[in-house]
């Protein structure tokens, strides 16, 4: 039922390297489209990686039995790795010891690598950037973390990557984390929750921008790229996309 | 966590709660609260409340949820560090053993019930108050309270927090860091002896963030670190919290805070937030409008647990009002126009139009 996302986002085309950012803007929550991206990835048997601040895996895990794919049993096969950075991130704080994010990137690349043993694409998603400024990480810091992150991704085959920022206000350092993730991006997913309220028929607004459409030949010359304005609405099984104006 | 789930019986048993959507809710103590945040307070989850400007109504709030915890035996945890704890546990709501007035009125008037236009009985029953016929959460009465042998026999810990000079790394006010450490030991405590998945872990933590909190929070000149530890904290409360069967309630004076920024930062953390708006004080309490209640209700986040679709409520414009043995959150509906003011009558008597045999007596000369 994710089909008309996952065709808007163009994952089947042959670019490699594809990085995707997430906008969560009005306290929409955009953990929809990690599960759409994992049941398309799970389906045609690539290997993931999920880093994870926001949701618990039991969140994913029940989320996708109904939308038909069960991720502990790919754990269990060894083709998704779960890594819960906020857990770690927070014991540690609890055993009053010091927090660097270094630390965490090097497990994230050792489980990369246990990954790639087997798999020759593995893609990365990085659910919660915004928490990394919770546990009071700078700027630098996360923007290094992600530039890692990235250029990990490079090294590794048609794989993707897909991070995940929650903006919470215009003056606020998620706000610039969401813009520097969006400029380094293919292409960014703006998600938002209806700012009149809420409604039984239309979950929210979806804006797909495709900035990495500049480094395409057929693009090389034009000044503005057009972006796809969606309103969506979510489902037990899938989301639905449909133009503004029909329903 | 295997991949094979089975619905064990002991999630279905557990005393004040129901299973929706694979998680386990239980009730905030105002039964018309937990319809309109989706069937009440899932477990593993972090509630919060901002409160009202004097902060009566969400100190009632809270003794609600409080009082539901006692009565269904679940374990309570409370938390503060402008009162003391053991007070406001003295203070708490007994539950009504009859049913109430305008339940027994509902039923009467069923039985004779009147007879209404054909064209109108196939529309559905407009439905302002909500959670009137559900069995799930009590309803309380505030007039009376719970006797001290009761609490004394419920499982409770009371935390009055004091700071104690510590410096600990994570937090600049050690405040934060030793309340996270004792829900930690609490919730740990729950898992190691095996008590997750018999009982539910009621958290409440009054006023956090109150000028107690931040007062400690703001010891150094420069003030932009304000707030920072109480997001960490919230954070951090929320991965403590998550995949468990305690749940947190927690009120925050919001309106104290420097810049709404704060509370939008905090929101990422929290899984389901409302907010309280009293006509105490303000300009509101003599507007004839609102004249039936005593503050607005305000949803701030709704989000879906283990589910992608979130609950949509029934309406955002909500108002409440206090009665003795109720806190009824309802939609707030405009009063009927039924007074005549002086003006209208003149308007009626301007309009009347003289072709329709609308003269006055001046009018008539013989």
């Amino acid at each position: 039922m994710s089909s008309d996302l996952l065709s808007s986002l163009r994952l089947d085309s042959n670019t490699p390297n594809k990085i995707f950012t997430v906008k969560e803007i009005n306290n929409c929550d955009s953990s929809f489209i990690v599960s759409s991206f994992l049941s398309h990835w799970i389906k045609n048997k690539n290997a993931v990686l999920i880093v994870s601040t926001h949701n618990s895996l039991r969140h994913y895990q029940l989320v996708g039995l109904k939308m038909n794919y069960n991720l502990q049993r790919c754990i269990d096969a060894g083709i998704v790795i779960f890594y819960n950075l906020g857990d770690n991130a927070v014991s540690s704080l609890m055993r009053n010891e010091q927090n660097v994010l270094k630390n965490h990137f090097t497990k994230i690349k050792e489980k990369i690598q246990k990954l790639q043993e087997t798999y020759s694409d593995v893609n990365i998603v990085f659910d919660g950037i915004s928490h990394l400024f919770d546990l009071n990480f700078s700027l630098s810091d996360v923007n290094n973390f992600c530039n890692n992150v990235i250029k990990l991704s490079r090294c590794l085959e048609n794989s993707c990557v897909l991070f995940h920022c929650n903006m919470s206000n215009e003056d606020d350092v998620t706000y610039l984390m969401a813009n520097l993730l969006s400029h380094k991006a293919n292409t960014t997913l703006e998600v938002e929750n209806l700012p009149s309220g809420l409604s039984a028929d239309v979950s929210g607004h979806l804006v797909i921008k495709y900035p990495g459409m500049k480094f395409q030949d057929d693009h090389m010359f034009a000044l503005e790229y057009r972006s796809a304005k969606f309103l969506f609405k979510l489902f037990d099984r899938g989301v639905k996309l449909f133009a503004p104006g029909t329903v | 966590m295997s991949s094979f789930q089975k619905l064990s019986d002991s999630q279905i048993s557990i005393n004040g709660t129901k299973v929706k959507n694979n998680s386990t809710y239980i009730s905030s103590g105002i039964p018309s609260l937990d319809h309109i945040i989706g069937g009440g307070l899932p477990s593993g989850s972090v509630f919060i409340v901002e409160e009202d400007v004097l902060g009566n109504y969400s100190r009632i709030l809270n003794k609600y949820y409080l009082a539901e915890g006692i009565v269904c035996k679940h374990a309570i945890f409370i938390a503060s560090a402008d009162e003391d704890p053991q007070e406001i546990v003295k203070e708490l709501p007994q539950p009504c053993a009859q049913p109430l007035e305008d339940d027994i009125s509902d039923a009467t008037q069923r039985t004779d019930k009147m007879k209404i236009a054909w064209r109108y009985q196939g529309l559905n029953q407009v439905e302002s108050s909500f959670g009137c016929n559900t069995n799930f959460g009590h309803h309380f009465d505030l007039s009376k309270h719970i006797d001290n042998e009761t609490i004394k026999n419920s499982q409770i810990s009371y935390n009055l927090l004091e700071s104690n000079g510590l410096r600990v790394n994570g937090f600049r006010n050690a405040l934060f860091f030793n309340l996270l450490n004792s829900i930690k030991e609490a919730v740990n405590d729950y898992k190691s002896n095996g008590k997750q998945d018999k009982n539910i872990l009621r958290i409440s933590i009054l006023s956090l963030g109150s000028p107690i909190w931040m007062a400690l929070d703001c010891e150094e000149d420069s003030h932009e670190g304000y707030g920072q530890d109480l997001i960490k904290f919230m954070y951090c409360l929320r991965v403590l919290l998550r995949d468990t069967s305690a749940v947190a309630f927690v009120t925050i004076p919001s309106h104290l805070f420097d810049d709404d920024h704060l509370i939008k930062r905090l929101l990422y953390s929290i899984d389901n937030a409302v907010k309280i708006e009293s006509f105490t004080g303000s300009s509101k309490e003599t507007n004839p409008v609102y004249k039936d209640y005593h503050g607005l209700f305000h949803i701030t986040k709704l989000s879906a647990i283990y589910s992608m679709v979130p609950y949509v409520p029934p309406s955002l414009d909500l108002a409440f009002k206090l009665k003795r043995k109720k806190f009824l959150i309802e939609k707030l509906h405009l009063p009927p126009e039924l007074q005549e003011t002086s003006e209208r009558e003149q308007d009626d008597i301007t309009a009347t139009p003289y072709t329709c045999g609308g003269f006055k007596k001046k009018d008539i000369d013989f």
